[in-house]
């Protein structure tokens, strides 16, 4: 069990799993098949590609993550395929769209992307504590070494944000912040890199919000965050 | 060394405002009056937005209705979307948007906030019931 919890992906597995728990009172059945199909689908999906072009079978964790990212993000309102389709968009983009071998995009939020880009609503539901993704949040950034993309955000959009007259701390996606930009294979580390990309992320997620309010700002910003990323990487740590 | 004792410092620090922030917005969160009227066919409703909820959160008309709405916010950004109407209005703080359309299909459709709006974000749904 301990040895289980030293590993991130499980601590972020085990903390999507409880915040799904605590998300089922407040809605209904439906949810709960909706985030079920969509974490299958991610799943099976990974299972498939993987063994088809590594030739090889592993468990789908990081599938799983996504699965349930992108399920517990999309409005569980939709036609129940939805899910599956967009639990497939998001592993297919990590083997298709690739840069010296490596994902460029955050297969959850790539996905989330095209459901915003096709005005499906992004209700955030997984978001059921904000208290408890704080907590694990803060340990994952610090066991990742990744304060400064978390800093960089923070301290460019809350600075934009003020100019608007809002308490940026009123409208801050801690889920957003504390696990999905700081994912390892598509954010910057280091201190320069990560702050630049912090700020990148920060700026893009201001200026959508400012001008493009009808598409999900966070989910865009970190599309456009992982584009820079391959450039940033050419950064000296 | 220092630096890093710097950067986690700056961290943390902050995380406890935002997060102290956030849990003073959430004390105060009074529901505004609602001011509705109607004239034959055609519905009126003045629909406030703010952290977290529409007042009012749901909306009774009548199929073939012109529906009408003030869109006003309290606080943050909002959205107001439907998507079956194919309805998506965002609207700032201080704004007033108008909404019109036809009630031309029955059933209870969900109300959805369409900008990301903070953390209770999830909870911001009503519902248009059109009988």
């Amino acid at each position: 069990m301990r040895k289980f919890f030293l590993n991130q992906w499980n601590i972020v597995l085990a903390l999507l799993f409880v915040l799904f728990l605590i998300a089922i009172p407040g809605e209904n059945f439906r949810f709960v098949l909706w985030v079920i199909v969509g974490v299958i689908s991610a799943a099976l999906c990974e299972l498939a590609l993987g063994f088809f072009i590594r030739h090889k079978l592993t468990f789908p964790r990081s599938a799983t993550i996504s699965g349930f990212i992108v399920s517990g993000i999309i409005s569980y309102h939709e036609p129940l395929y939805y899910v599956a389709i967009f639990a497939a968009i998001a592993i297919v983009s990590k083997y298709l769209i690739t840069y010296r071998h490596r994902h460029i995009f955050n297969p959850a939020n790539f996905s989330l992307c095209v459901a915003t880009l096709f005005s499906l609503p992004l209700t955030w539901t997984i978001e059921s504590n904000v208290y408890l993704v704080i907590i694990v949040g803060i340990y994952l950034v610090y066991t990742l070494r990744k304060f400064y993309p978390v800093i960089g955000f923070l301290v460019s959009f809350s600075a934009l944000i003020a100019f608007t007259k809002i308490n940026p701390a009123m409208m801050l996606g801690w889920f957003f912040i504390l696990i999905m930009l700081i994912e390892p294979k598509t954010s910057s580390g280091g201190r320069l890199r990560g702050l630049v990309f912090g700020v990148i992320v920060g700026v893009s997620a201001f200026l959508f919000y400012q001008f493009l309010p009808k598409y999900d700002f966070l989910v865009l910003a970190l599309f456009i965050g992982n584009l820079f990323n391959p450039l940033l990487a050419r950064i000296p740590a | 060394m220092k630096m890093r004792q710097f950067v986690k410092s700056l961290f943390f620090i902050l995380l406890a405002v935002s997060v102290s922030s956030l849990a003073s917005s959430v004390a105060k969160q009074a529901k505004p009056p609602v001011k509705m009227m109607s004239t034959a066919n055609t519905k009126y409703f003045n629909v406030q937005t703010f952290q977290y909820g529409f007042n009012p959160s749901k909306i009774v008309v009548h199929q073939g209705d012109r529906v009408v709405i003030k869109l006003t916010s309290k606080d943050v950004k909002h959205g107001f979307a439907i998507k079956e109407y194919k309805i998506n209005v965002p609207v700032k703080k201080g704004e007033t948007k108008k909404i019109v359309f036809i009630a031309n299909q029955k059933g209870i459709f969900t109300i959805h906030c369409s900008v990301y709006c903070g953390w209770g974000h999830r909870k911001m749904t009503g519902i248009l019931v059109v009988k």
